[in-house]
């Protein structure tokens, strides 16, 4: 009914912003997806299986398939393993140590994969990584050597991406649990272990499944460590598989069925998590009572401490101090701190053009894609919390479609639908633009959400009432009251921009070099220690913008 | 000209199998008038403001305001272009302005110069009575005053038409009675229409010309105060606006407007006939605790008798449950002194006059 008033051309600004929005989601996410839907059941003479059977049928693309669904399996198991006692202690115990625990895992959900992959290739890969020549060569503690080059080392670098997810999700869940449930156990007789079993588990069961299936969706779509690690392992995955599909001859219509087929698998497993987090909400949002009385520990709690001390030097000291070590040697050994140096980031800032205009475009396209997806995100949730418009929640849905395209197949997506087209995107900075934007604008969208949820919708009536155009309201009492939260929002989106990697491998040029591109390439090339310089540059840049989200509020940072 | 005339309004959300939130609404406020929307939550009443405001797009009638029709089927002039005012159940006030600011607002953007802003918004300000605190922030204020920010904010636009929705509701007992005073105050002044949206029928009572008693989306009675209290027009006005009791019985009309309710076999009441009544039938007689007197029973009463099951003081009064012999329960209210106590038999008095019946 409302669009009708819209529709009265006395609101002919809130008309052409609103469209603009709507389209731009329309470019960004659904007509490449639908190209990409097109373009795997459309051969040369017309519809066809053929992609989907080769697909189902070859070697080369079935143990693909089955390597990532083995990766994920693992991850989310370690991730639960990991995660799930460490909430517990951090919700429920007298733990010492319990910030050192939770900045651990922001810390370690934030590291981009890709660069603790490189790290631990520099300390555990089988030949040179100097820890392994420690044990083997210096101490002959041979069974001490680990190859990194494995699904074990592969597993091991992903959890410590992943395992966030089910820490951060148990842990509120933990702490929500209204303890009045858990007293009344107690009161009719039953033991603390009984109260655990048969009430906690079951409230918190939901958010700790849907924990792991997020860190099972995320491992799975990780491009970086599944190349730098997996490759050499002869681990294919799905990632890496259609990759090499775009080697030349590029094989269009088999990237397109691969990656709906990896749509397909995300897509089911972040419905099961929705409909596990709808239950949380629903079980363990109850009352208001009290918080759950701390377990006294005794000394056990020192055990405690001690577990999350070497999570603590796994995730973050050994990868992150690894990178500066390498970043500073002349050449990367077990005598690495003789010869400490600038030269590589002297090198890799000043006299190398190629990682020059890598950090200046990563920055670039960041500052842009943070801001579009914003503008868009801000549009779109307010335009499902403030109008009527039908189609609104269609809106809504397709904003969150991004969520359930891993990087690569957004990039797969992108190109055919762009090649299609009359205009040249392919390697220009616009279409790695397209893909950031289209990529986190469900970030996006969820802090204009919870901005503007903020702010009662009779704010911006009052302001109407008293003669305020659409645009007056907008820009002297809704843009002002959820600037911070959108402000938090843009950060949000900037820190992965930076560091985006699976999309960009796919998309880039030489003349559009990314940040996390040019890691990997000099990865490749063996610039073992400019690498570490550049993976530095990149953590900087990304702590840079942590801070300052910290600064403004520490708005969403660290939430799931 | 501020008058305002809705007909045949109606608004359903959703889709057109829900029940409507508003339904063929007709009501016409005069110039001038302190009118309040008053039922239950649920009842359409802040629907209706919102129509009148012009936040909703009525599915069907149309609003006036003077002979000016700014709503009507699928289309409406928006809030912005009515000129009129509103305050919020929640005030509404702007967290990121001051006080000046927040009041300030309406006139920039109906360009006032600077001066002109200043020297209103500093009257309109000592008119609530918030001099002084123009540099003040909304979360440095109390319930009361940021609900006087709200209403200077409304009134310096000076509209013709100011429109309340609960302004009321979060305000503690006591500053309720002091605020209402005021609003009735301000509005003898100003002249402006109120509309004024509640679900307190006290304060509808206490503050109105006109009151719209609303149920189920549709308008059940209106009237003066006097009237929709004391002559509710059906059941669900005589049970919103105060406690009733229902005595069922058959009512036969004895002409001249006059009818007679029997109660049972030996008790019956002359009443005003119910329009429509022409002949026998059964009906409902629909008295209020406070007119019926109580007094003790003698062996030869052919009235209504009963027995005080319980009694409870409430300061002001003495309210007393009487069972009668068919099992019915009835609530008097009576002077507190009153020398009653439980298991007393007594015999129930009911003011005809104010009776009303419905069949």
């Amino acid at each position: 009914m409302l669009s009708k008033t819209l529709g009265g051309g006395l609101f002919r600004t809130q008309n052409l912003v609103l469209g603009l929005a709507v389209s731009c989601l329309a470019i960004l996410v659904v007509l490449p997806v639908g190209s990409l839907l097109l373009s795997s059941f459309w051969g040369e003479s017309g519809f066809t299986l053929e992609y989907f059977r080769e697909a189902f049928s070859s070697r080369l693309y079935l143990m693909p398939l089955v390597n990532s669904l083995v990766l994920g399996a693992w991850t989310g198991l370690f991730s639960i393993l990991i995660g799930l006692p460490l909430a517990w202690a951090v919700a429920r115990t007298n733990m010492p140590g319990k910030k050192l625990v939770t900045v651990t895992a922001a810390l370690s959900y934030l590291a981009p994969p890709f660069l603790t992959s490189i790290a631990f290739v520099n300390l555990f890969s089988p030949n040179a990584g100097i820890l392994n020549v420690l044990f083997r060569d210096v101490l002959g503690l041979t069974w001490l050597t680990f190859n990194i080059f494995s699904m074990a080392g592969l597993v091991l670098v992903t959890v410590l991406h992943t395992f966030p997810f089910v820490f951060l999700l148990a842990r509120s869940a933990l702490q929500s649990v209204d303890a009045s449930y858990e007293e009344s156990a107690q009161i009719l007789g039953a033991s603390k272990f009984r109260t655990a079993i048969s009430i906690t588990a079951p409230l918190v069961a939901p958010a700790v499944l849907s924990g792991t299936l997020l860190a099972f969706v995320n491992a799975i779509a990780l491009f970086g460590s599944q190349a730098i690690i997996g490759l050499p392992a002869r681990i294919v995955t799905l990632p890496t598989r259609i990759y090499s599909l775009f080697d030349y001859p590029p094989e269009y219509g088999l990237a397109s069925a691969l990656s709906l087929i990896f749509i397909i698998i995300t897509i089911l497993a972040l419905y099961l998590q929705r409909s596990y987090l709808a239950r949380r909400s629903f079980i363990t949002l109850g009352g208001k009572g009290s918080r759950p009385q701390l377990i006294d520990l005794g000394v056990w709690r020192w055990l405690l401490l001690l577990i999350g001390l070497v999570i603590f030097v796994i995730a973050i000291i050994a990868p992150f101090g690894t990178l500066i070590a390498v970043s500073l040697s002349d050449s990367w050994g077990l005598d690495f701190w003789k010869g400490l140096t600038l030269k590589h980031y002297k090198f890799i800032i000043f006299d190398y053009d190629v990682t020059q205009r890598a950090i200046v475009n990563s920055l670039y396209l960041a500052t842009l894609a943070a801001t579009f997806a914003i503008l868009i995100g801000g549009l779109v949730s307010w335009i499902d919390l403030r109008t009527k418009l039908p189609g609104r929640k269609a809106l809504d849905y397709a904003a969150l479609i991004p969520l359930g395209l891993p990087g690569i197949v957004m990039a797969v997506a992108l190109i055919r639908f762009w090649l299609q087209m009359p205009i040249t995107l392919y390697g220009t900075l616009s279409i790695l633009l397209l893909a950031y934007v289209g990529r986190y604008v469900p970030l996006a969208v969820r802090a204009g959400n919870s901005a503007l949820r903020q702010v009662d919708p009779s704010l911006e009536e009052s302001a109407q009432i008293l003669g305020a155009k659409w645009s007056q309201v907008m820009r002297y009492v809704t843009f002002p009251l959820i600037r911070p939260g959108l402000f938090a929002g843009w950060l949000l989106v900037f820190v992965p921009v930076v560091q985006e990697l699976s999309a960009s491998i796919l998309l880039f040029s030489s003349k559009t070099m990314t940040l996390a591109v040019a890691v990997y390439n000099l990865y490749e090339t063996g610039y073992t220690e400019p690498v570490a310089a550049l993976a530095m540059i990149n953590m900087f840049i990304i702590s840079l913008a942590m801070w300052l989200a910290y600064r403004v509020g520490g708005g969403g940072i660290g939430k799931i | 000209m501020a008058s305002i005339t809705i007909k045949n309004l109606s608004k359903s959300y959703g889709d057109a199998s829900d029940v409507p939130a508003v339904k063929n609404i007709n009501i016409s406020v005069p110039d001038g008038t302190f009118l309040t929307l008053l039922g239950p939550s649920g009842c359409g009443k802040t629907t209706t403001l919102r129509l009148i405001a012009g936040y909703i797009t009525p599915d069907s009638g149309e609003i006036l305001i003077g002979d000016r029709r700014v709503s009507e089927a699928g289309s409406v002039v928006p809030p912005e272009k009515r000129g009129m005012g509103m305050v919020f159940q929640n005030y509404a006030i702007w967290p990121h302005k001051t006080v000046f600011e927040n009041v300030a607002f309406g006139l920039k953007i109906r360009r006032n110069t600077n001066d002109e802003v200043v020297k209103k918004v500093q009257q309109a300000l000592s008119q609530v009575g918030l001099a002084g605190y123009d540099k003040r922030y909304p979360n440095e204020l109390s319930g009361g005053q940021q609900q006087r920010v709200a209403l200077a904010r409304s009134l310096v636009v000076e509209p013709d038409i100011l429109l309340l929705d609960e302004p009321l509701s979060n305000l503690d007992a006591k500053l309720r009675e002091k605020m209402r005073t005021e609003l009735k105050d301000l509005q003898k002044r100003t002249g402006i229409t109120f509309v004024y949206v509640t679900h307190d029928q006290a304060e509808a009572l206490a503050l109105s010309d006109q009151i719209v008693v609303m149920q189920r989306g549709e308008v059940q009675q209106i009237g003066t105060p006097y009237e929709v209290y004391e002559r509710p027009a059906n059941r669900l006005v005589a049970d919103f606006m105060g406690l009733i009791n229902v005595f069922e019985g058959e009512i036969k009309p004895l002409g001249q407007g006059k009818a007679l309710f029997t109660i049972s076999d030996h008790v019956a009441l002359e009443v005003t006939a119910p329009t429509g009544l022409t002949s026998a039938t059964k009906g409902e007689l629909v008295v209020r605790p406070e007119n019926i007197t109580l007094v003790p029973a003698t062996s030869q009463s052919n009235c209504l008798v009963g027995k005080i099951i319980s009694h409870t003081f409430l300061g002001n009064l003495m309210e007393l449950l009487i069972k009668l012999p068919n099992g019915q329960e009835v609530r008097v209210q009576s002077h507190p002194m009153n020398k009653f106590t439980d298991g007393d038999e007594v015999e129930l008095m009911i003011d005809a006059a104010s009776t009303s019946v419905f069949i």
